[in-house]
């Protein structure tokens, strides 16, 4: 009788541990899927920051169709991380967030728990005006990128990506200044010279997240002085590898 | 081999009996159990990370396939709008896109229309909504354009200021309303001028020009909506006169919200003189405010073409209506949107009034210096008008109702002027587009207008008006026993 109990149990178990394969190998195939989708990443560090390309956005052809140029990344955000995202535009640094010209910024308060957003930067011409989309968390903001427009530079646009699907995804200390999106004309080099330190700025733009505790460091960096504590690691790049 | 001692029989049915099988048997058991827990914590895990990426890819479940499912896609431009939309079968379904008058209740005139099968689509919608672009609206149905509508630059000329997204009605005959999309209502952009800026307040319930986007059942109308607004606390017209009900507050103040202010248009601060001498007025020893008892109403509200309103002074600390108070009709007529009537009510508690005077306050918010009745034109500064009270003859003629029109000598919005000139910036001036006040009261003996008229400050004495006198006040003295509605009203000047 216990011998019948334990063989009923044990096949009862069995089959629960086969269903539960089963389910676990579909809803595996579905994270493959919509990873495949959204780039894959692996929260190994779930206090840290974490950032991938999207290969193919997901943008509808009636729309591409008028975008000039179209970037998605999907970023990991652990909790308790308050930052500001700020699109800068104008003249430009290639290193760096110098920007002399249009910025606009909103804050982003994370509050406890740790979330996923899609960021979506795109580039639109209308009517010889450039505009720059940057939509992330539910908004959308517009801006115009200090006049920067697109007519002589398509062939020497320069495009950074602070994570770029070919190197896979990147994680960052969340004290980190990170420009994840920088686009400039190289043609457009010009010698600029500020509290007599001279450096090359170029047309173009960037999309930036600022931690809270980095505001003035960024605002310090933007108007192209260095602040006399700056730490290297205060500024991500595209360089710098992950520590 | 050696025999084991013997036990005895006790002993014997203590000792554990484990035979190799019930050994394997238990540790298979429990290697099952374990890899039966991994497989749970992992399924955890795969559904946290699954239903993570899945709020990041705006994929639309289908919770219920009988009925209209959307999601959102991710925005990448500001013009572009898409969605991921579920139709049921069984019923025929379009896609709707009305342009035009909008309101809280109010759906536009449908422009256009377009069938959608059962199953998964994506409808992309484009709104070029700038006088640059003639007012485009695109709709896209899994990437071919089905709606193209050009509004033209003459349907909002100056474009719009701000526009803000709005609901859709309430339709109670319609058990599963209609799936809204988008929509829209735009606040017009007014020009005063180079460097001069108005700052319009929104109200959702203004109809103004904007649009809706939504899927419904084939070949739907939607009723017109009532121009009146009917709640606890607020009555009258939507793009009219309203009156807004405060608590414990005694006088009556009536907004015009279709003029983009927050502030009263019409501030009234009633007074009550009873047969047996008793004065009630503000502040009352009897009653704290007013509520609004439409149980006065004797037969149901029409919502069509008149709407009434009936208030009761309420106890002192309390919203509740007390013993014996004076009883106000107030009365809304839709060929009259600029105007609510105003009377005592056909109550027996009203006997007892001998009679009553309206105050019309709010002089110095409003620098109320222009006075307009029968054949007479006043200009408190022109006409150097001293510190005092005035009656007004409005008699006109056979005319059976007289008018009496009053409003600043200023042009501009209030807001601008007191932006321009620093020393109105204290005074509260009203902030919404510029009005003109109006009242129309019978032409025979149970009235009487008097106008007060001032020349220093408002509690500050000694400190001149700032510009010249102004009218501070209007008294309406009326009869007890007359039942003749007293019309105010309250416009937008310079026929905007």
């Amino acid at each position: 009788m216990s011998r019948m109990l334990a063989a009923c149990v044990f096949i009862s178990g069995a089959v629960a541990l086969l269903v539960l394969s089963i389910m676990n190998s579909q809803i595996q195939a579905e994270v493959d899927r919509l990873e495949a989708e959204l780039g894959h990443m692996t929260i190994e560090d779930p206090e840290r920051v974490y950032i991938v390309e999207v290969v193919n956005p997901d943008v509808p052809p009636e729309v591409r169709r008028n975008l000039k140029y179209n970037w998605q990344f999907r970023c990991y955000l652990p909790p308790g991380y308050d930052y500001r995202r700020a699109s800068c535009g104008g003249r430009i640094s290639k290193d760096g967030v110098y920007a002399r010209g249009g910025h606009s910024s909103t804050w982003n308060y994370a509050g406890g728990q740790a979330t996923h957003q899609l960021l979506t930067v795109s580039l639109q011409e209308e009517n010889g005006q450039l505009q720059v989309h940057c939509s992330f968390d539910g908004s959308m903001g517009t801006s115009s990128w200090g006049g920067f427009r697109l007519d002589n530079a398509d062939s020497d646009l320069v495009v950074e990506k602070l994570a770029n699907h070919a190197d896979g995804p990147r994680s960052f200390d969340v004290n980190a200044i990170l420009p994840l999106l920088r686009v400039y004309d190289a043609n457009s080099a010009e010698a600029t010279v500020i509290d007599g330190a001279s450096f090359t700025s170029y047309t173009g733009g960037y999309v930036a997240f600022i931690p809270k505790p980095l505001e003035l460091v960024f605002n310090d960096l933007r108007n192209g002085r260095t602040p006399t504590e700056f730490k290297a690691g205060w500024l991500a790049s595209v360089e710098q590898r992950d520590e | 081999m050696s025999k084991t001692p013997e036990s005895t029989p006790e002993q014997s049915r203590l000792r554990p009996r484990a035979s190799l099988l019930s050994l394997l048997t238990l540790t298979a058991l429990m290697a099952l159990a374990f890899a039966i827990g991994l497989a749970v914590r992992k399924q955890h895990a795969l559904k946290t990370q699954r239903e993570g990426l899945l709020a990041v890819s705006r994929q639309l479940i289908v919770e219920d396939e009988d009925r209209l499912a959307a999601s959102s896609l991710v925005a990448t431009a500001s013009d572009f709008s898409s969605w991921q939309v579920y139709v049921p079968e069984g019923r025929e379904y379009e896609v709707y896109l009305g342009v035009g008058d909008v309101g809280f209740e109010k759906v536009p005139p449908i422009q256009d229309t377009f069938s959608i099968s059962a199953g998964m689509h994506r409808i992309t919608f484009r709104s070029r909504d700038r006088t640059k672009y003639d007012f485009q609206y695109d709709v896209y149905l899994d990437g071919e354009k089905r709606i193209e509508r050009v509004m033209g630059k003459e349907w909002m000329p100056n474009g719009w200021s701000s526009a803000s997204g709005i609901g859709w009605p309430e339709m109670e005959d319609r058990p599963e309303a209609p799936m809204q999309l988008a929509a829209r209502s735009y606040q017009p952009k007014h020009d005063f001028g180079r460097d001069r800026y108005f700052h319009g307040q929104g109200d959702s319930s203004v109809t103004r020009l904007g649009y809706r986007l939504w899927i419904d059942e084939k070949n739907q109308s939607y009723p017109e909506a009532s121009p009146f607004l009917v709640s606890l606390f607020e009555g009258g017209l939507s793009d009219g006169l309203r009156y807004k009900l405060a608590n414990q507050q005694w006088e009556w103040q009536f907004f015009r919200p279709s003029l983009e202010g927050s502030s009263p248009v019409i501030q009234v601060s009633p007074e009550f003189v009873l047969a047996d001498g008793k004065v009630i007025s503000n502040p009352s020893q009897d009653y704290g405010g007013w509520v609004i008892d439409q149980s006065r109403r004797e037969d149901a509200p029409d919502l069509t073409n008149e709407n009434f309103l009936y208030l009761v002074g309420s106890k002192l600390g309390a919203y509740v209506a007390a013993e014996n108070s004076p009883v106000i009709e107030m009365k809304w007529d839709v060929d009259k949107p600029d105007a609510v009537g105003i009377r005592l009510a056909e109550v027996p508690e009203n006997e007892r009034i001998e009679r009553w005077t309206l105050r019309i306050q709010g002089g110095s918010e409003h620098l109320w210096r222009k006075l307009v009745f029968a054949d007479t034109a006043i200009d408190t500064v022109g006409d150097k008008l001293a510190a005092g009270d005035m009656q007004l003859d409005l008699s006109s003629g056979s005319n059976e109702s007289a008018m009496l029109w009053w409003h600043a000598t200023e042009t501009l919005p209030l807001q601008i002027v007191s932006d321009e000139n620093e020393a109105y910036s204290n005074l509260g001036l009203y902030d919404g587009l510029a009005v003109m006040q109006g009242l129309e009261v019978p032409v025979d003996n149970n009235f009487r207008v008097t106008a007060t008229i001032a020349t220093e400050i408002p509690g500050e004495v000694g400190v001149a008006f700032p510009g010249g006198a102004i009218m501070e006040e209007i008294q309406i003295e009326i009869d007890g026993t007359t039942r003749d509605w007293i019309w105010l009203y309250a416009k937008a000047r310079s026929g905007e």
